[in-house]
Order: structure tokens, then sequence, then C-alpha cells
């Protein structure tokens, strides 16, 4: 059982603190994309995992059993670097046989298991020749194959993806996605790109400055985001945020003043509070049946962008600017358009969701 | 973790006492008088501290005259090795084909051994006169020969390290190849000027073969140093050790960033 | 513009060009002529200077020591240069402090490392008091014509010029990327393993230039073992020649002696040239 759990694991260097109180459960066979911007502290969550950083605090256990005493050599954890990080001084053959080698399994054994992870991603044709006479996306390759080929308990992605053409992204996306499904190996995937996280993960951990902010799924942290972080993180374009004053169920947006939804009254402790309003892009229509108690945005028509499969264009909503995006071709944006409180997400003053 | 830390912690001492073992003795020698010198077992601190080998050698005049041979010889030859290189390396750098043959030449002058280098020019300044030289000009043109190699490998690589769109752009801002030589590039190589001329003032400072070979009455430190330690005046010989240290400790602590990383690593002995 | 201010470069690089023509070309050239005269008759060609060397058992020992000397002292560096350099990439107190300390031995003038050497291993010298002070008997390390001798040589020679092979390594092992060491240990690997099977054979090129550079440095060794033991006590090529040269005055003979280490260390600078190791 290749589960894992981390309890209270935290991480500091000297005064800078990367990591705190993260604690996790993972069901084995799942995949887990960790996301978040640069300095979130995905990376070093994945190097504490693998044993290439000591914690500060915490446990991890694997499997039922802890691992952070253990040295990365003994963990049967497999990592694809962001670089690959092949040794370059072996073949193909040799890179993937290296692992078994160092279980000392004997060399008929090495070579057929090799050979069959080699099949698996394809690169029986490859198995001779050197790193450096590789593309890109067959070096990656190849690090799949290395990580695979001893079967380990977790499986560590470190923004994979990054170093390949925009091009082969989408494909291989897919083709990781594949192989984790087929194999059933847990799968720890880092990125700070959204749509990695979005389409590949089975739940999402979003992170900001070494804490969690959000653990659901892609859905799940689309529709009913934690907090303004993960609201403005996740969406592209991503949702906007306007500022707004509450007070005795009327709502002051950006000048325009409507009731407030239904039950927002009930969760809030003070007459008057400030609050965020959060309106994802495709909320905005040009007509709703009551436009009375509706949120009127003016678009200008001259940042208009068609994307051939919707139409994006900016405007704003009293003095806060907002983007909005309209299905299909447009040639022509009519001069308002409106949205629905009913839908909005509310954020209280310290960020934290308040709407169900 | 701790024991592993405690064996390095260990053996980063025992390799520090050897290494820094010569310098101590060297010093330890130098203010001590020659009899404690001689005495059995040897001691290793002085029993008696004394400043008479440093007092010796300002007397001597054949030592006096030894240092400002050695300081002549040496300040001469920045100057010869640093002029004749630096165009060489500035063609090296910019024109491919010109480095070949040059960095050819370089490494022969490098690897050659000097003693067979030393007897057909030691003939060859009793042809002119510049053998034994009073004021060592032989030596110096000698002492050149050896600097040359040395100063143009760094010159070249600090040329290399000044991109040549920089000298272009300073063509376009107006300047003329000439001036923006001058007034762009060679700013930007001081530092490996200053680099070349402290190594090639430690090369032949430090140079015994040919001080050895090409001068006879009128001798540099090194050949001193070296008769003063075979004929039994370990705490004279010291002393001139000590004097000949302190240009080169000096400047190797100033140069140990770039000794570091690794430019300097071809230029050995 | 440009062309012209190139030609005057190379107009300003031509004394370099004839500085060594006159220091260098000429001088080997004039080496091979003085070796290849008879000093009496002034005949040219003539081997009678070659067949003078020949007929003298010191050359045949200075030739073996040019041979033994080079390959000894060179393996001694590589290991101990090698070590300190893997030992220093772990990280303990006091390391960049050591880093500055490793390099004085070769920051010493080499005749100064060697003035105080030879008090150390004198018969009454440091080495053997320290020997009397664990109750050993005192040991002649410098005796002419002992094997001990060379070793105590070639271990000199390596005390003094460890740190360079010790910063080339430690500038290769920097060069090498950290994560291909991680994924080595996450493959399973020891400390040991990662050493042999990753390492040691990505330091390859960075070992073999500095075996070839020390090497020819070695084969050139010329005060090292003058200083410490004088022409019979650790007989290379140079010193024989430099005997032949001061005790004899016989130019002929040490420039054939000489012209013989400069045809050796010709050899092994066609390999480097080869190689490009230098560029």
């Amino acid at each position: 059982m290749a589960t894992v759990a981390y309890e209270h694991v935290s991480k500091r260097f000297g005064e800078t603190v990367a990591l705190v109180d993260f604690s996790l459960e993972i069901a084995d066979g799942e995949f887990i994309t960790v996301l978040g911007p640069s300095g979130c502290g995905k990376s070093t969550l994945l190097r504490l995992t693998a044993g290439l950083e000591r914690l500060s605090a915490g446990t991890i256990c694997v499997g039922g059993g802890r691992i952070d005493d253990l040295s990365p050599s003994e963990r049967n954890v497999a990592m694809v670097f962001q670089n690959y990080a092949l040794y370059p001084h072996m073949t193909v053959r040799r890179n993937i046989e290296f692992p078994l080698r160092m279980r000392r399994l004997a060399r008929g054994e090495r070579r057929r298991q090799a050979e069959q992870a080699a099949a698996l991603l394809e690169l029986s044709d490859y198995l001779e020749r050197r790193p450096a006479e590789l593309s890109g996306g067959q070096r990656q390759r190849v690090a799949l194959a290395r990580a695979l080929v001893r079967q380990p308990a977790l499986f560590l992605m470190d923004e994979p993806l990054s170093n390949l053409d925009a091009r082969l992204r989408a494909g291989v996306r897919q083709y990781i996605r594949d192989v984790q499904r087929r194999l059933h190996v847990t799968t720890l995937y880092v990125t700070h790109d959204q749509t990695e996280a979005m389409t590949l993960g089975d739940r999402i951990v979003v992170m900001q400055r070494g804490r969690i902010q959000q653990v659901d799924a892609p859905v799940a942290i689309y529709e009913r985001p934690a907090n303004t972080f993960v609201a403005g993180f996740i969406g592209s374009p991503p949702m906007n945020l306007l500022p707004s004053v509450y007070s005795d169920g009327v709502l002051d947006i950006g000048g325009q003043r409507l009731p407030a939804p239904p039950g927002l009254r009930d969760r809030l402790t003070r007459q008057t509070r400030e609050l965020t309003i959060g309106i994802r892009p495709e909320a905005f229509v040009p007509t709703l049946p009551d436009m009375t108690r509706a949120l009127i945005a003016v678009p200008h028509a001259a940042t208009m962008e068609i994307t051939g499969a919707e139409t994006l264009v900016r405007g704003h909503v009293g003095p806060c600017e907002v983007t909005m995006r309209l299905g299909g071709v447009r040639r022509e944006i009519p001069d308002r358009l409106a949205t629905s409180l009913d839908q909005a997400h509310v954020f209280g003053d310290t960020g934290e969701r308040l709407t169900p | 973790m701790s024991r592993r830390r405690t064996t390095l912690v260990l053996l980063a001492l025992g390799v520090a006492t050897l290494d820094l073992l010569p310098l101590a003795l060297i010093l330890k020698q130098a203010f001590t008088p020659e009899r404690e010198s001689f005495a059995w077992p040897p001691t290793w601190w002085p029993h008696e501290f004394t400043l008479d080998n440093f007092r010796t050698l300002g007397t001597t005049i054949e030592l006096e005259r030894g240092f400002w041979l050695s300081l002549g010889v040496a300040g001469l030859t920045v100057t010869s090795a640093l002029i004749l290189t630096l165009p060489a390396a500035w063609l090296a750098a910019r024109r491919p084909r010109a480095d070949r043959p040059l960095d050819a030449a370089m490494i022969v002058a490098r690897l050659f051994p000097t003693i067979a280098l030393a007897v057909p020019l030691a003939a060859l300044f009793v042809s002119v006169g510049l053998y034994n030289h009073p004021a060592g000009l032989g030596l110096w043109l000698a002492h050149t020969l050896l600097a040359i190699p040395v100063a143009f490998l760094v010159l070249r690589t600090g040329f290399r390290d000044v991109p040549a769109e920089l000298e272009d752009a300073a063509r376009l801002d107006g300047a003329s190849a000439c001036g923006a030589f001058l007034w762009v590039t060679l700013p930007l190589v001081r530092p490996s000027l200053a680099a070349a001329g402290i190594l090639v003032f430690l090369v032949s400072w430090d140079e015994f073969a040919y001080a050895l070979l090409l001068q006879v009455t009128n001798r540099s430190l090194p050949p001193l140093l070296y008769y003063l330690s075979a004929f039994g005046y370990p705490g004279l010989a010291s002393a001139v050790a000590a004097i000949m240290l302190v240009p080169a400790l000096a400047i190797i602590f100033v140069l140990e960033p770039a000794l570091r990383s690794g430019t300097l690593s071809g230029s050995g002995r | 513009m440009r062309r012209t201010f190139g030609t005057w470069m190379w107009l300003l690089a031509a004394p370099l060009g004839l500085f060594l023509l006159a220091f260098l070309a000429y001088p080997i050239a004039y080496a091979i002529k003085l070796a290849l005269t008879d000093p009496l008759t002034q005949a040219f060609p003539s081997v009678s200077n070659v067949r003078l060397i020949v007929h003298d058992s010191l050359f045949w020992q200075a030739l073996w020591g040019n041979i033994i000397l080079p390959i000894a002292s060179v393996a001694l560096e590589l290991a101990a240069g090698l070590g300190l350099a893997v030992v220093m990439a772990a990280r303990f107190p006091g390391r960049r402090l050591l880093r500055l300390v490793v390099i004085v031995p070769f920051a010493l003038p080499e005749i100064v490392f060697l003035a105080i050497m030879r008090s150390v291993f004198a018969p009454r010298g440091y080495a053997n008091a320290a020997l009397a002070a664990a109750g050993a008997p005192p040991v002649e390390w410098l005796l002419p014509g002992r094997a001990l001798t060379f070793l105590t040589v070639v271990v000199v020679d390596a005390w003094h010029v460890t740190p360079v092979v010790f910063l080339m390594v430690l500038a290769a092992l920097a060069a090498l990327p950290n994560e291909i060491d991680e994924a080595a240990q996450l493959d399973g690997a020891g400390m040991l393993a990662r050493f042999f099977c990753i390492t040691l054979p990505l330091l390859r090129p960075a070992l073999f230039a500095a075996v070839l550079l020390r090497g020819l440095d070695a084969m050139r060794m010329f005060a090292t073992p003058l200083v410490l033991a004088g022409v019979e006590g650790a007989p290379v090529l140079s010193t024989y020649a430099y005997h032949q040269w001061s005790d004899y005055g016989n130019d002929g003979a040490a420039a054939a002696a000489a012209s013989g280490l400069a045809l050796l260390c010709t050899l092994v600078t066609l390999l480097l040239l080869r190689r490009r190791v230098l560029t």
C-alpha cells in the first residue's frame, strides 16, 4: 500500500521559512498536483519527500512506515527532475538499468526489466544512444523510464513539462497521465502551471508562501475557491476581484448599490464589512432577466481580443478594471454587460470564502 | 551525521597542519640564532628569539645586492612580458586564425624544459656580454621568456571575457577601431592585466633554474637561498626565505578567488 | 576600418614573434647543434657527446629517475588532490579556511619550500626529531643512491604541488550538476557507488588534463631533486645535464642530455596538443 501521510511538516532554511505545518493524506494510486507560484514551498515539499533535505519538524510516512529518518537511497521513492538529471556518460539502457544495478539485480533480470520499461515508454529504438543525442521529449521519457523501472512506492515529478516546447506539452501531459493510470503509482506532481494542475490531478494542493491554501478536486477548486489567492490563481483569465462594502443588506460595489445575496447576512458578524466580490470573466452576459439587481460593467471595445472560440474584452465597474469573456466571435460588443450577484463569490476581509 | 563531521574536522586539521608546517618552520628558523638551529634535537619554538639573522641580511652586501637584483629583474619582466603579450593576446581572442599557432607556441614555450634552453642561452649570452650581467639583464630576458606564456593565457582569457559586440557598439557610437580598443576594451581588461602582472612578478621573483645558470656572481635571491641552505646557514637562509615570502603570500591571498574559479589553474610551475 | 586596426595589432604582435624566435627557437636549434658537435674537434655532426653520456652510468640512473619520479609524483598528487577535493565537497566547520590553507604549500616559492624541506629531512632535522620523540631510530632520508631518497623527493614534490591538482579537480567537481548526484542517491546508490559510477567517470576529462599537465611538469623537475639530494642523490635528466655543464664544463654533453629530455617532453606535449586540452 503506497499511501502517503504528511503530519505537521515544516522546513526552515536559517531565517527563511519554506514550509509551514503541512499536513496531507494521499491515497494509494492517487495523482496529486501541487500548484503555486515560485517560492510557495512546492519544490521544498518534493525534496523533503525525496530525502534531499531534512525536516525541521513533523513526519512523513509512506505505506504506514516513517521515511523521514531514511536516506534518499533507502526510501524507494523515484523522482523525475526538472532537468531530467540523466547520467550523461551512460547510454539510455545503462541509465535505466542503474537503479536495478544498485539493487544488485542479476544482469539478465536487469536487462529484461529495463527493456520492459523502455518499451512502455517507446524508447526501444534508442537504448544504445547517449542523452546528448536525444531530443528533450525523449530525454524526459528516459527519466520517466529510469524512475519507473524499479516500481517505486511513490513517484515525484518536479515541473517535468517546463523544459519542453509548448507544442509538445499537451501531448506529454496526456502521456504521463496514461502511464500513471496504467501503473497505478501514487504520484506527487509539482507545477506552477494551472492548466497542468487542472487537467492532471485527482486533487490539487494549492500553496502560497509555505502554507496550504486549499486541497480539493480540480473542479471544486475552480467552482469554490477557498480564498482570494486561490480564486485569483486558478482560471485564465483570472477571476475578477472587486473590493466592496457591505452595510445593512446592501453591497456597494464600485459605486453600484445592490441587494446582497440571500444568506450572506447570516454569515457576517458585524454591521459593516469590507468584502471582496469575485466574478469570473465568463459570468458577464449582454442581458439578464432582472436588470435591476444586476451588476453593470462598461466594456472598452478597443481592448477586444478575438481568440476564435471566445472574445475577451476589458472594461470597468466603477473605478475597478474587469476582464470579461463572451463566447464565439463577436464583431461588436454591447455598451453594457451585466452579471448577477447570485453566482458571485464573496470573500471576507481576511480573504476567506463566505458564500457556500 | 555528527561522527562523520568529527572525522572530517580531524582530517581537516591534519591536512592543515601538514600544509602550514613548512611555513611555520621557516618563520621559526628565521627568528632563531644559528647556534640553536644546529642543536639536537631541533627546537620547535625558538628558545632564544632573535633578529640577528635579519640584521646580517642587511649588512651582507651580496644579499642586499641580490634583493635589488631580484626586485629589478621582476619589475622589468612584468613590463616586457605585458607589452609583448598584449597585442598577441587580443589577436588570439578575436581572430581564431591567429589563435591556433599562438596557442601552440605558448604551449611549447611553457612546457619546454628549462635546462634545455638554459645551456644554449648561457652560451649565447656569453657571446653578447649578457652572461652574469651585474644588473641581471640576461636574466631579465630569460624570465621574459618564462613569463610570456603565463601572461598570454591570462590576458587572452581577459579579452575573451569582453564580448566583441562591445567594440562594435562603440564603433557604431562613433569611435574609431583604435578608440574602441583604448576606451572600451582596455579598461575592461584591467583586472586581467593586474592579475597577469602579479603572476609574472611572482614567476620572476621565485625563479631558480635560470638564475642559477645565468648569474654566477651577481646572484638573485633564490640561488643565494640555495647556497645558504646548502652551506649550513639555516637561520640566515630562513631569513632570506621570509623576505622572499612577503610578496608571494600577500599576493596569493589576493588572487585566491581567481585561483578558485580555475582561470589560473593552467599556469602552474 | 576594422581590418586596418587588425593589421596594426599584427604589427604590434610582431615583436613577440621576434622575441620567441630569438630566445626560444634559436636556442633550441643551438642546443641541438651543441649536442651534435664534438667538443674537441668541433666536427659537426658528431655523436661523441651522445657516446659520452651513454657510457656514463649516472646518465642511465638519471633516465630511470626521470621516468620513475614523474609517475610516482603524479600518482601521489592525483590521489591526494582528488581525495582533498572530494572531502572538501562536504560541509564542515572551517571549510573555507581550509581551502585557503591547502593552497599555502603551493603559494610558497619553490626554493623556499625546498630549503625548509632540507632542514626537515636533514640527518639532524625535524623529521628525525619527531621520530626520536616517538622512540624510533633516525632515518637517512636523503642519502645518495637509495630508494628512500627517491621516495622523499617524490613526497616533497607532491606536498608542494598537490594544491594545483586539488584546485583543478575542485573546479571540475563544481561544474558537475548537483541533480545528477541527487538522482543517483534516489536510485539507491550509496556514497562509494556514487563516487565510482557517477563522479569519477564524469571527472575523467579533467583528471586526464591534470595528469598530462602535472606529468609534464614533473618530467621537467629540476630544483627539487637538486636542492634536496644533489645530482647523485636523486638523478634526473635535468640535474644530470646541469652537472655536466657546471661540474665538468661539457657544454656538448649537457646539451645532449637536455635535448634528450626536451625530446621526451615534446612527444608528450604533442599528445596534449592533439587533445586540445589547454584551450
